[in-house]
């Protein structure tokens, strides 16, 4: 099948993990792709460690096989890492600048996790502030995971050929209420234009 | 969503009654048919447990009236008595169970195979391989049902109830559904007495071998590529994995494939057909080794001989995946296989684990401190907590460990009695509202007749939360959103015996005083329940959006905090982090709802209202009701 792609988002339950998951299943299912999401529900979702499954135009098994995903959208550093098994020979990771401990641990710090990846993955990994760039622009993090999508179809030119940002912005519109579709669409257009900027090696900082 | 799948394949094949109690993964079948219920004239519950569900729609098809009950793997066993009869007595028009399972055990205390169930209760069990098969063969296996007016059991695994796919609708929502019954007095049939059950179980066996027996093909047995040497046979979700293996093998041509759907009973003429040349077999099956078995016992019985594989190469725990058949299938085939090198981080030998936690201002979390905290004042060390299933099973950990028990649904109370009879320590059952009124009640009763030495802890917090917020017979709402009399659960403890006092948790120190009351009860020798009432901090959440009235903000006072930790330690809070390169905790804003449970612990009252709520918001804690 032309055009196979895995994404695997890892997070934190409570972080709209699986909210995105279905985002990008709706943009696709737009687009044409035929997408397969597996989810983790229930117990899971209580600020435990969770991860969703996407896979475009790879229509057998729903899990990602490690070692194959083509990007990692890390919407917490430390399950970034712990999930970094996953990401392929030519993938991509975009990781939000946000380290959420576990209650009564002490994980390595953020540059210690942002170092780890880039030792890696050399090139292929992005940090990026959505957290920062969400409360700036809409005033809440709420909005974090949109930004990141859109940076990632930034930075990630395989998969913004796959998957027309456009397609996004009608996705947007559908799953959301129309309050909270315009606050989204603004930070989704402006994570995409920061990607597209940071890879045409514009400022905001090259992958290390 | 698969689960999605299922209802709308449900509705397509007229099905009119669906019942079920919420558990991962099946909770978003009838979820999802209760938000279209009145717009398409079907009826969707809620029932209390598993058990009412299934006697419910059961209920319905022995009066002629298309039905569906969904439910965990676990929930079934809830249900397997009246399963157990239902199967003798069989239906006349569709009925469905559905038994969601969860291999892996991503959110259950157990990952039982529930397709022996078929097997022991006589009822076929239809598998669907993906999101697409559910979709479609939900309407087989209603048609299998009404066939042989026997009830079918739908078996999904999580990859399938919790997976996503585009799927082309291939029929409408019938508009003229009768969901209208005719109850045939057949006593003979419908009262199982002995010399009744007898001529059924004749029934029974009867249907059995004739279902084993029938010509089969697709959609639930399909044989690709017939004649080959090596067959490897797939049920249920093993398929798609099977499928994924043989592209990378680029062994399609190489082997038969069965791709088998219906795994109770094992249809034979299929076996034998798609074994008709083989020597050797695999069978890559989820979990136990169903089929393996009863294909052995195919090819015994037929004089076939060919080598049966199976748990050999694929494992028999957990979740199968691509990774975990791939090996196996090249194995059996003869052919090397590449797995993609995985990167690894030394980091990695750094991560913690991060088990599910107690949200930022739940209830629970302040609920465990005052129970802890009352029964250290009367300086009571060696409290036992039994514990139950729901998000306060959470609490097993520290600094709580006020779960020491969870086995199933209700368990808390019986184990609670239990234990009072044989050791000397209090031991205190703690229960969330929706699982006293799905199994909680009959142990109660049973510890007051039976006098028992345990008090009860019930957690009212007004819905059932881990599931995603189901509404329960205590909620005062339905699972189509009408409104329904609420069942007190005050007044069932106290009509049961209980001296019952309430607290609400968000006022910490008079909690901790009734607290202490009712332990002091408790310690006299009453029988004493104590009522937590506090709503879920996720749906205060959700109202105070909806409202738009805030919940507060707590900070910490940089000047007055110590760095003693007692925050951190004691509650256990997601929402308060120590920065790095800081001995100082903060609480992050966007994650604190406010419960106030760290400022009370901080001994320097370092800990203030930074955004104080709006108007009324504790009512949104508080309120049962909220319009």
């Amino acid at each position: 099948m032309p055009g196979k792609f895995n994404i695997l988002i890892a997070g934190v339950g409570g972080q709209g993990v699986l909210t995105l998951g279905s985002l990008i299943a709706w943009a696709s299912t737009l687009s044409g792709i035929d997408v397969t999401v597996a989810e983790t529900h229930g117990l899971s979702q209580r600020g435990g460690s969770l991860t969703v499954h996407v896979r475009l135009n790879n229509n057998q098994t729903p899990l990602i096989p490690p070692g194959e995903a083509d990007l990692l959208i890390g919407l917490e550093a430390i399950e970034a890492v712990r999930y970094s098994y996953y990401v392929g020979d030519r993938g991509i990771l975009v990781v939000n600048k946000l380290r959420l401990p576990p209650p009564l641990t002490k994980p390595p710090s953020l540059r210690e996790l942002e170092e780890g990846l880039r030792r890696a993955f050399p090139g292929r990994v992005y940090f990026y502030d959505a957290e920062k760039e969400a409360k700036q622009l809409a005033g809440s993090a709420l909005f974090s995971n949109v930004l990141l999508l859109g940076y990632s179809l930034g930075v990630d030119g395989r998969f913004r050929s796959l998957l027309d940002p456009a397609r996004v912005e009608e996705a947007i519109q559908l799953i959301f209420s129309r309050k909270t579709a315009e606050a989204n669409l603004r930070a989704f257009k402006h994570g995409l234009s920061q990607g597209l900027s940071v890879a045409a090696g514009g400022a905001g900082g090259h992958p290390g | 969503m698969g689960n999605e799948a299922i209802a709308r394949g449900a509705l397509e094949a007229g099905v009119c009654y669906f019942t079920a109690y919420p558990g991962t993964p099946s909770t978003e079948i009838v979820e999802s048919i209760g938000e279209v219920a009145n717009e398409v004239g079907v009826i969707a519950e809620w029932s209390v447990n598993e058990k009412v569900a299934y006697e419910s729609a059961y209920a319905a098809a022995i009066a002629g009236v298309r039905s569906l009950t969904a439910m965990k793997h676990v929930g079934v066993n809830v249900a397997a008595d009246i399963l157990m009869s239902s199967g003798y007595a069989g239906v006349k028009a569709g009925f469905i169970v559905v038994s969601a399972d969860d291999p892996s055990a991503h959110s259950s205390q157990n990952e039982q195979d529930n397709r022996w169930y078929g097997y022991l209760a006589h009822i076929p069990v239809v598998e669907p391989s993906s999101v697409r098969d559910a979709y479609r063969l939900i309407k087989t296996a209603v048609e299998v049902s009404e066939k042989y007016n026997q009830p079918v059991m739908f078996r999904t695994t999580t990859r399938v109830s919790h997976s996503r796919q585009y799927i082309e609708l291939e029929g409408d929502i019938s508009a003229s559904r009768s969901c209208r019954g005719f109850f045939d007095k057949d006593i003979s049939r419908w009262v199982l007495i002995p010399a009744h059950a007898r001529r059924l179980k004749e029934r029974v066996v009867k249907l059995w071998r004739s279902i084993e027996e029938a010509e089969w093909g697709p959609p639930l047995a399909e044989i690709y590529n017939p004649g080959k040497k090596k067959v490897v046979i797939a049920p249920g979700i093993a398929f798609a994995h099977v499928a994924e293996a043989l592209d990378r093998l680029s062994a399609w041509g190489d082997v038969t494939v069965l791709k088998l759907n219906l795994t109770a009973p094992v249809p034979v003429k299929p076996v034998l057909n798609a074994a008709s040349e083989a020597s050797e077999i695999l069978v890559v099956e989820e979990l136990d080794p169903v089929v393996e078995l009863h294909v052995r016992a195919i090819l015994n019985k037929h004089g076939v001989r060919a080598i049966v594989r199976g748990k050999d190469l694929i494992p028999e725990e957990g979740e199968l995946s691509l990774e975990r058949v791939l090996p196996g299938v090249a194995k059996f085939l003869g052919r090397d296989f590449a797995i993609p090198q995985t990167a690894k981080l030394v980091e990695e030998a750094r991560i913690p684990p991060r088990p599910p936690v107690l949200c930022p201002g739940c209830p629970h979390r302040l609920t465990y401190y005052i129970l802890k905290t009352a029964a250290n004042k009367l300086r009571l060390r060696n409290v036992i907590y039994t514990g139950d299933i729901g998000c306060y099973t959470l609490g097993y950990q520290k600094p709580f460990e006020t779960q020491m028990t969870c086995f199933e649904m209700g368990g808390s109370i019986g184990v609670a009695h239990g234990l009072s009879k044989v050791v000397e320590e209090p031991v205190i059952a703690v229960i969330g509202d929706s699982t006293f009124f799905h199994a909680g009640i009959p142990g109660s009763i049973n510890l007051v007749y039976n006098n028992g030495r345990a008090m009860i802890v019930v957690l009212d917090n007004y819905t059932t939360a881990m599931t995603g917020h189901q509404p329960h017979p205590g909620t005062g709402l339905t699972a189509t959103g009408s409104k329904a009399p609420v069942v007190e659960l005050v007044e069932v403890l106290k009509s049961i015996g209980f001296s019952v006092y309430v607290i609400n948790p968000l006022h910490i120190r008079e909690s901790l005083d009734t607290a202490v009351k009712a332990l002091e009860e408790y310690l006299r020798g009453g029988r004493v329940a104590i009522v937590s009432r506090m709503r879920c901090s996720l749906e205060a959440a959700r109202l105070s959006r909806e409202m738009k009235v805030s919940l507060p903000v707590y900070a910490v006072d940089e000047d007055k905090c110590t760095g003693c930790m007692a925050c951190v330690n004691l509650t256990a809070c997601p929402a308060i982090i120590v920065p790095e390169n800081s001995k100082k905790p903060v609480i992050l804003e966007d994650m604190c709802l406010g419960c106030g449970l760290c400022a009370y612990v901080c001994p320097y009252k370092a800990i203030y209202v930074k955004k104080p709520g709006g108007e009324g918001w504790e009512k949104l804690y508080t309120e049962r009701t909220i319009s």
